[in-house]
C-alpha cells in the first residue's frame, strides 16, 4: 500500500504559504508602481527599490513554477492560478491596484521567462497621467513588451451571467465534472487544489437549478463519460442523481448540498490508486483489490484533512466514506454505521456505474440497472430507499 | 428616491451597526441577541414601510444605496461588511415582511467571529442554506475552474460543456415537459425519522473515521492534520456536552494499532493534557457511570501530573475526584511536589481523593501522614484512617496519640484498636500513652476511650496492664480515691476484651477478699455479666 500513499504526500516545489506572500508583494508593489506612475517620470529613482523587489519576486515564481501570470477574476486576484488572500490593513492598495487595472481594461499580466527592466519601466510608461490610448497583450503597440504580456477582455466575453437557464445547467456541470477531475489529478500529484469554496457554489447552483427544472437537470445524468475520463463524469452524474434524489425525498435545500457535495467528492480516494490499475482489465490480484478497498478511506481523509467540523464538511466526508461500505457487512467484519446521505448516494453511485460504458464491460440500459439493483444486488441497498429509485429516475425512462 | 431619501436607510444601517457590535461583545449571551437587534429591525421596518424593497451594494467597508454611501465602518474584519465582501457577497436586497429572525441570521453571518462559538462555512454558502425569504443577496459568481484548474484538466470546461449540451439536446426535445413540483416521496416524519440531523451521532463516526484510517495506516503526510481534525472533534462535542461521544471516540484512541497509532495517540494526549480542556472534561463527568474520564485520562502523557492535581478539586464527585487522584498518583514522578502540597494544605474533598486513590498501602500511610500536618483538622481526621495500613502505621498512629488535638488522639485510639495486624504494637504504644503524666491530665470520656481501645486488641501485655491496674490501683495522695478511678477505667477495658480471662479477672474482683470499693464492684459486675452474654453470644475480642 505505500506505493500507493505516497502519491498523496509528495512535496510541493513552492509551497502555498510562498506563492501567496510574492504573489501579495506583487499586487502591492505594482500598486505603487501605478501610484508614483502620476507623478514621476519613469527613469525616475523612486521607482528603483519598487522595481527590484518585483523583479526579485517575479523571478522567484518563474523560479519555482516556470510561469508568472497575475489575474484578476472577478474581485480577487489569482497568482499562478492560486487565490491571494489579504488581510484588512492591505485591503485598500489592493482595491486601488485591482481599480486601476481594470479601468484601463488589463485583467492580467503574464510572462514565461524574466522580464528585462525595459518592460517595467514601460509599465510604468502605460500607467503615467497621460497613459496609453489602446492597449494591446503586448501593452503599448507602439512600445511593446519584451517577455511580460497582458491579459485584455473584452465585455462580453467574462461572465455566462447572460446565459439562460438551459445553458447554465450544462455549464454548471461541467464545472462539477472538471472540479472532481482537476481534485484527483492535483491529489495524486500533491498539486494546488480548487478551493471548496467554489465546489460548494457549483452545488448551490446544481441544487437551484434542480428545484427550477426537475426533469430537465436529471437528463444531465445521461452524459457519459468516455474511456479515460470516467470519474469527473460519475462524480457530477452521481451529485445530479443524489440532489434528485434528496429533493423527491423533500430533504431540505443545505441537505441537498451536503447530498451534492459528498457526491463530487465520494470517489477522490481513487486518486491513492495508480490509473493503470484502475483501467487494468480482468481479475484484480490481491495488492490491487486491497488498493481498491482502502479508497474509500483515502477519499474520507483527502476531505477531512481540511480540519474542518462543521456538519456540512462531516456529512461530505462520512457519505463520501460511507458509501462504499457494505451494508450487510462480511463475515468477520464489523458492521459500521452508515448515514442517509451515504445510503443514498450508494445507490446513486451504483445506477451510474452500471448506466456507463467501462473498459471492462458495456453499459447496462436503464431497465436493466434498475433489475439488477432491485433484484440480484437488492441486499446492497438501504431496503426503503432501494423501492424509491425507480421513481427517482423514472423521467431518465421517458425522454 | 432621491438623495434625501436615503436618510432613513442611512439611520437604519448606524442603528444596525449598533446592535451588531453588542452582539459581537457578548456573543455568547444569546438568548439576548433579539433584544439588542430590536431597534435595528424597527428602523428597518420603518423603511420597508415606505417601499416595498432597496438594495444596498456592499464593499469591504461601506454600504452604498443608490450610489450613495449609506454605512462605512473601520476596515477590519469585525465590522459588518468584511467578511461577507470578503466571501464573495455584493449586495444585499432587503424586502417587505422582514422579519427578526431573518435580520439577527443575517447578523450571524456577518459576525466574523460564530456567535455561538461553532464551526462554520463560507458567508455564501451559509447565506444560500439560509435561504431568508425577506433578505436577498447577490455574490461573485464564485467558481472558475478553467481559471483556478489552469493546464492540469484533462479536459475543458468548453469540451464537457459541449459533450452535456449534445446529450441535452438528445434526450430533452421540443416535447419535453418540465414538471415544476414532483410529489415528495416521504412524508415529513418519515423524514425526520430517516435524517435526525444528529450532529453528535455525525461528529462520533467521524471520528472514528479518522482513527479507522490511521488504524489501518492510511493517513500518510495527513497524520498531524487529521489529529487537528480529531481534537477540534473532541472540543467541539466538549463545547456541545455530549460525554458519551468523547468517552466513545477515546477509547478507541486507546486501542488503534499501526504504525501511526503511536504518533497519533501522542499529539491527541497532549491535546487532551491541556488544562482548559482538561478541566471542561472534568465538569462534564458528573455523573459516576461517566465513562468519558477513564478514558481521557487513559491517555493522558506522564507529565500531566500537575495538570491533575490542579483540577483534582473540580470533580462533583468523591468517585470522580478519586479518578483523577489515581491518575495523579500514577504519574508521581511529574507531580510529587503539586501532590506534597495539595496534601498538606488542600481541602478534605482533595486530600480524601488522593488517599482513596492510592491503592498501595505504604503510599497511602505516607501520604496519610504527610496529611496530619495539614493545618485543617478536618483533613487530618481524614487522613488517620489511612495511617492503619502497616506496621508502619500503627507506630505513625502511635505517635499522633500525643497530638494536642482530641479527636486527633481519639481517632488514632480508635484506630489502633481496631488494628488487628500488629496488635502486640498497637497495645505498646497505647500503654505507653497511658503511662505518660499527661494521661491524667485528659478528661475522663478520652481516658476511658484508650482503656476500651487497649481492651478491644485482646493482647496479653494489654490484659496484664489492664489487669494490674485493677487489682494494684495506684495510691493517691489522699488514699484510694484516685487509684478508684484508675480500677473503673481498666474494668472499661477488660469488659471490652470479652473473653474467658477477662471475665475471671472481672469475677474475681468481685470477691469481698479482693476488698474493692463498692464502686468498683458494681462496675466489675456489670462489666462480667456484659462479657458473659457477648462470650454466649459469640462475640469475643
Amino acid at each position: 500500500m505505500n506505493d500507493f500513499k505516497d502519491v498523496f504526500d509528495r512535496r510541493q516545489s513552492t509551497t502555498r504559504e510562498r506563492r501567496q506572500e510574492l504573489g501579495a508583494q506583487i499586487v502591492i508593489g505594482l500598486n505603487a508602481l501605478m501610484r508614483n506612475a502620476r507623478s514621476y517620470a519613469e527613469d525616475n529613482a523612486v521607482f528603483a527599490p519598487v522595481m527590484d523587489a518585483l523583479e526579485k519576486e517575479i523571478f522567484s515564481l518563474l523560479d519555482s513554477d516556470g510561469i508568472f501570470e497575475l489575474e484578476i477574476v472577478d474581485d480577487a486576484f489569482y497568482v499562478n492560478r492560486q487565490a491571494l488572500r489579504f488581510d484588512a490593513m492591505t485591503l485598500p492598495l489592493v482595491e486601488s491596484a485591482r481599480t486601476e487595472l481594470r479601468g484601463r481594461g488589463i485583467h492580467g499580466i503574464k510572462s514565461v521567462a524574466m522580464p528585462p527592466r525595459s518592460d517595467l519601466r514601460l509599465l510604468i510608461r502605460i500607467f503615467a497621467a497621460h497613459g496609453v490610448l489602446e492597449m494591446g497583450a503586448r501593452g503599448d503597440p507602439g512600445k511593446p513588451f519584451s517577455a511580460l504580456t497582458f491579459k485584455v477582455l473584452g465585455a462580453t466575453g467574462e461572465t455566462d451571467a447572460s446565459a439562460d437557464r438551459s445553458a447554465r445547467l450544462v455549464t454548471v456541470y461541467a464545472h462539477a465534472v472538471c472540479f472532481v477531475d482537476h481534485t484527483i489529478q492535483q491529489l495524486r500529484v500533491s498539486g494546488e487544489l480548487i478551493p471548496l469554496w467554489a465546489a460548494s457554489r457549483v452545488v448551490q447552483d446544481l441544487v437551484d437549478l434542480q428545484r427550477a427544472m426537475p426533469r430537465r437537470f436529471l437528463q444531465l445524468a445521461r452524459t457519459k463519460a468516455e474511456s479515460d475520463d470516467y470519474w469527473g463524469f460519475h462524480a457530477a452524474n452521481v451529485a445530479v442523481l443524489a440532489i434528485s434524489f434528496g429533493a423527491r425525498l423533500d430533504l431540505a435545500k443545505r441537505r441537498r448540498h451536503d447530498l451534492g457535495m459528498a457526491a463530487l467528492f465520494h470517489d477522490v480516494g481513487m486518486a491513492a490508486i495508480p490509473a493503470a490499475l484502475l483501467e487494468r482489465q480482468g481479475k484484480l490480484d490481491a495488492r490491487a483489490q486491497s488498493a481498491l478497498k482502502a479508497s474509500p478511506l483515502y477519499a474520507a481523509r483527502a476531505i477531512l484533512r481540511d480540519r474542518e467540523v462543521h456538519p456540512a464538511a462531516l456529512e461530505r466526508a462520512l457519505a463520501a466514506y460511507e458509501c462504499h461500505l457494505e451494508l450487510i457487512p462480511k463475515d468477520g467484519e464489523a458492521l459500521q454505521e452508515i448515514g442517509l446521505a451515504g445510503r443514498i448516494l450508494s445507490i446513486c453511485e451504483s445506477y451510474d456505474a452500471l448506466t456507463t460504458p467501462r473498459p471492462f464491460r458495456p453499459a447496462r440500459t436503464h431497465l436493466e440497472a434498475l433489475r439488477v439493483m432491485t433484484t440480484e444486488e437488492v441486499f446492497r441497498y438501504d431496503p426503503e430507499l432501494i423501492d424509491l429509485l425507480p421513481k427517482v429516475v423514472e423521467p431518465l425512462l421517458d425522454a | 428616491m432621491g438623495a434625501t431619501d436615503n436618510t432613513d436607510v442611512r439611520e437604519a444601517f448606524a442603528s444596525l451597526a449598533r446592535s451588531i457590535k453588542r452582539i459581537s461583545v457578548y456573543r455568547h449571551a444569546g438568548e439576548q441577541h433579539r433584544s439588542y437587534l430590536e431597534p435595528a429591525f424597527l428602523a428597518l421596518h420603518d423603511v420597508l414601510s415606505r417601499r416595498s424593497s432597496f438594495t444596498v451594494a456592499l464593499e469591504s467597508s461601506a454600504l452604498r444605496c443608490q450610489d450613495e454611501v449609506v454605512y462605512t465602518e473601520p476596515l477590519r474584519e469585525s465590522g459588518f461588511c468584511f467578511r461577507m465582501h470578503r466571501d464573495g457577497v455584493r449586495s444585499l436586497t432587503f424586502r417587505r415582511g422582514l422579519a427578526q429572525d431573518d435580520l439577527l441570521a443575517l447578523v450571524r453571518v456577518a459576525v466574523a467571529e460564530p456567535v455561538d462559538g461553532s464551526p462554520r462555512e463560507d458567508a455564501v454558502t451559509e447565506l444560500w442554506k439560509l435561504d431568508l425569504k425577506h433578505i436577498g443577496y447577490a455574490a461573485i459568481s464564485g467558481y472558475r475552474m478553467d481559471a483556478a484548474g489552469g493546464d492540469v484538466l484533462p479536459k475543458s470546461i468548453a469540451e464537457v460543456t459541449a459533450r452535456a449540451q449534445q446529450t441535452m439536446e438528445q434526450c430533452v426535445g421540443d416535447t419535453f415537459i418540465e414538471a415544476s413540483n414532483l410529489p415528495p416521496l416521504w412524508p415529513a416524519a418519515q423524514r425526520a425519522l430517516r435524517d435526525p440531523q444528529d450532529w453528535t451521532a455525525l461528529a462520533r463516526r467521524a471520528a472514528l473515521t479518522i482513527l479507522r484510517i490511521v488504524d489501518q495506516e492510511h493517513a500518510g503526510w495527513d497524520l498531524e492534520a487529521l489529529e487537528e481534525a480529531f481534537s477540534r472533534l473532541i472540543d467541539e462535542m466538549a463545547a456541545r456536552g455530549e460525554p458519551q461521544a468523547m468517552a466513545v471516540a477515546l477509547d478507541r484512541v486507546r486501542k488503534i494499532e499501526g504504525a501511526q497509532a503511536k504518533d497519533f495517540r501522542a499529539a491527541v494526549a497532549r491535546d487532551l493534557a491541556d488544562p482548559t480542556r482538561l478541566e471542561r472534561a472534568v465538569k462534564l463527568s458528573a455523573g459516576e457511570r461517566s465513562q468519558l474520564l477513564p478514558a481521557w485520562l487513559a491517555l493522558l502523557p506522564p507529565e500531566a501530573g500537575p495538570v491533575l492535581v490542579s483540577v483534582l478539586s473540580l470533580g462533583s464527585t468523591a468517585a470522580v475526584r478519586e479518578l483523577i487522584g489515581g491518575a495523579a498518583l500514577a504519574r508521581l514522578s511529574s507531580c510529587a511536589d503539586e501532590i506534597d502540597a495539595a496534601i498538606r494544605q488542600g481541602p478534605v474533598p482533595v486530600v480524601q481523593a488522593l488517599l482513596a486513590a492510592a491503592t498501595d498501602p505504604g503510599r497511602r500511610a505516607e501520604l496519610a501522614l504527610a496529611a496530619t500536618s495539614n493545618p485543617d483538622q478536618a483533613v487530618k481526621l481524614v487522613a488517620i484512617p489511612s495511617l492503619a495500613a502497616n506496621e508502619h502505621g500503627a507506630r505513625l498512629l502511635g505517635g499522633l496519640l500525643a497530638n494536642p488535638s482530641r479527636e486527633v488522639r481519639t481517632l488514632a485510639a480508635e484506630m489502633l484498636s481496631g488494628f488487628a495486624a500488629v496488635p502486640e504494637t498497637s497495645a505498646a504504644h497505647l500503654m505507653a500513652a497511658m503511662s505518660r503524666p499527661q494521661f491524667a491530665t485528659l478528661d475522663r470520656e478520652e481516658q476511658a476511650l484508650l482503656c476500651r481501645a487497649l481492651g478491644k486488641l485482646g493482647t496479653t501485655s494489654g490484659f496484664s496492664y489492664l489487669f494490674e491496674r485493677l487489682s494494684r490501683p495506684p495510691k493517691g495522695m489522699f488514699g484510694r480515691r484516685k487509684g478508684e478511678g484508675e480500677q473503673l477505667l481498666a474494668v472499661q477495658g477488660l469488659a471490652e476484651e470479652v473473653s474467658q480471662r477477662s471475665l475471671r479477672a472481672l469475677e474475681e474482683a468481685l470477691l469481698p477478699s479482693r476488698g474493692h470499693g463498692p464502686a468498683v464492684v458494681a462496675a466489675c459486675r456489670a462489666a462480667a455479666q456484659h462479657v458473659r452474654a457477648a462470650i454466649r453470644g459469640g462475640r469475643t475480642a
